[in-house]
């Protein structure tokens, strides 16, 4: 009986210097040094999601066949946030749809008249690889950026004459160049609102409408959420 | 390709977003039957009409189906022809019989034609979703579209300068095409719109 409390004994004993010699083994930080650390976005390599929406707009040869606006204009992007150089990379998918109805006429072509009400649709679903250099450190409230992006969209591009649709679609490649700004909502927060302009050039021949590219200005808002 | 898991949840949504993103608004669904009619005219552009005067025009309307032939005689047939007379009679010309000489024949076509083919259906929420366990890189399915359009055709054949042996030229032809063609109400109304805008089609 007394031999098993003694074991008992030494095995709390040992636990006990097993747990001092773990604390002893962690950095000590003094409490006063605790919140002058680097936050973990000035440290590590970070994670940014952002869902942005807005107003499209037409340019180049585009604007000749597409002269409404849309709001119909999504981008949703994943960015890897870098901490010291002010350089973040990712991905962003996009939906882009124009539409505009034009009202009955006829359209005179070499020995045809055709007359029609028009209903003009573009769509394309860009799939982009993007970079952004900012300004201001990755923790500032406010971080106004620039960014580039290359990649590739399936467009179509479809003018229904009444019913009868011609046009064209495929996949095509993209380039966008763009600006904006971030403001966190919170010094210290995760969330924040995001605002942007962009041009993005699609090349999209359609001969019969008068296209050469596809190219839009784009102006998007909406939240952006980070995290490590 | 090399990635952290902690990542495929995320580039899953991307996918997923790009995929339910990828289902394009019907563009035509408040079109209404009448805005959905389109009148083509063609016409020879070295065709003087001035110098033509009579017309023959058959009893009854032909149609073409899928490289299949045949005649009708339904009311409705009777009445686009009855139009089509009194449009060229209104531009001066006159109706004989075939046996006449006329100058300009006239045929009313009713012509169905029938597209198919198989199209790539990228729909995530198809019955296929159940059986990939949450998987995003299942094959696109199939489906076979069909679609028929019936539409109005007609035609003016020179007959005047045609040669014996020859198909004689088609000078000028209209299509007819849309909802509500065939409705008896507006038969008039859209027959008369591809004489409208045919304005150089008149004897004088």
């Amino acid at each position: 009986m007394l031999k098993m409390k003694r074991i008992k004994w030494i095995g709390v004993l040992v636990g006990m210097m097993g747990f001092a010699v773990s604390v002893l083994g962690q950095q000590v930080i003094d409490r006063s040094q605790l919140f002058k650390r680097e936050s973990p976005y000035e440290r590590y390599t970070t994670y940014r999601v952002s869902l942005t929406g807005g107003l499209g707009l037409a340019a180049g040869t585009f604007s000749g066949y597409m002269d409404k606006t849309t709001l119909r204009n999504y981008t949703l992007g994943l960015e890897f946030v870098f901490p010291k150089n002010n350089l973040s990379l990712g991905v962003s998918v996009g939906s882009q749809y124009f539409q505009n109805r034009l009202p009955r006429q006829v359209y005179n072509f070499d020995g045809q008249d055709v007359s029609a009400v028009q209903t003009r649709t573009f769509v394309a679903y860009p799939l982009i690889v993007t970079g952004s250099y900012h300004i201001g450190k990755v923790n500032s409230l406010v971080r106004p950026y620039v960014q580039a992006g290359l990649g590739g969209a399936y467009a179509e591009l479809t003018n229904y004459w009444g019913t009868i649709p011609t046009g064209d679609n495929g996949f095509r490649f993209v380039a966008q160049a763009g600006a904006g700004v971030r403001v966190l909502f919170k010094k210290t927060g995760n969330v924040g609102l995001e605002l942007g302009a962009n041009y993005q050039h699609i090349p999209f021949i359609v001969e019969s409408e008068g296209v050469k590219d596809a190219s839009t200005f784009n102006v998007r808002a909406g939240l952006f959420y980070r995290w490590w | 390709m090399i990635m952290k898991v902690k990542h495929a949840p995320l580039l899953s949504v991307l996918l997923l977003a790009a995929m339910s993103w990828s289902c394009a608004p019907d563009a035509l669904q408040d079109l209404t039957p009448e805005d959905s009619q389109v009148f083509i005219t063609n016409y020879q552009k070295s065709a003087n009409f001035g110098n033509y005067q009579t017309f023959s025009l058959a009893d009854s309307v032909y149609l073409l189906q899928n490289n299949r032939t045949g005649v009708s005689t339904t009311a409705l047939d009777f009445r686009i022809l009855g139009r089509v007379t009194d449009n060229l009679t209104k531009r001066g010309y006159t109706r004989i019989l075939r046996s006449g000489k006329p100058d300009l024949g006239v045929n009313v076509i009713r012509i169905s034609e029938t597209q198919s083919g198989v199209v790539a259906n990228y729909n995530p929420w198809n019955s296929y979703w159940g059986y990939g366990g949450g998987g995003f890189y299942y094959p696109p399915t199939y489906s076979y579209y069909e679609n028929t359009e019936t539409y109005w055709y007609i035609e003016i054949a020179d007959l005047k300068n045609s040669v014996s042996g020859q198909q004689p030229a088609i000078i000028w032809n209209a299509q007819i095409r849309g909802a509500g063609i065939f409705d008896e109400n507006t038969l008039a109304s859209v027959v008369e719109n591809v004489f409208t805008q045919s304005s150089y089609l008149k004897r004088n």
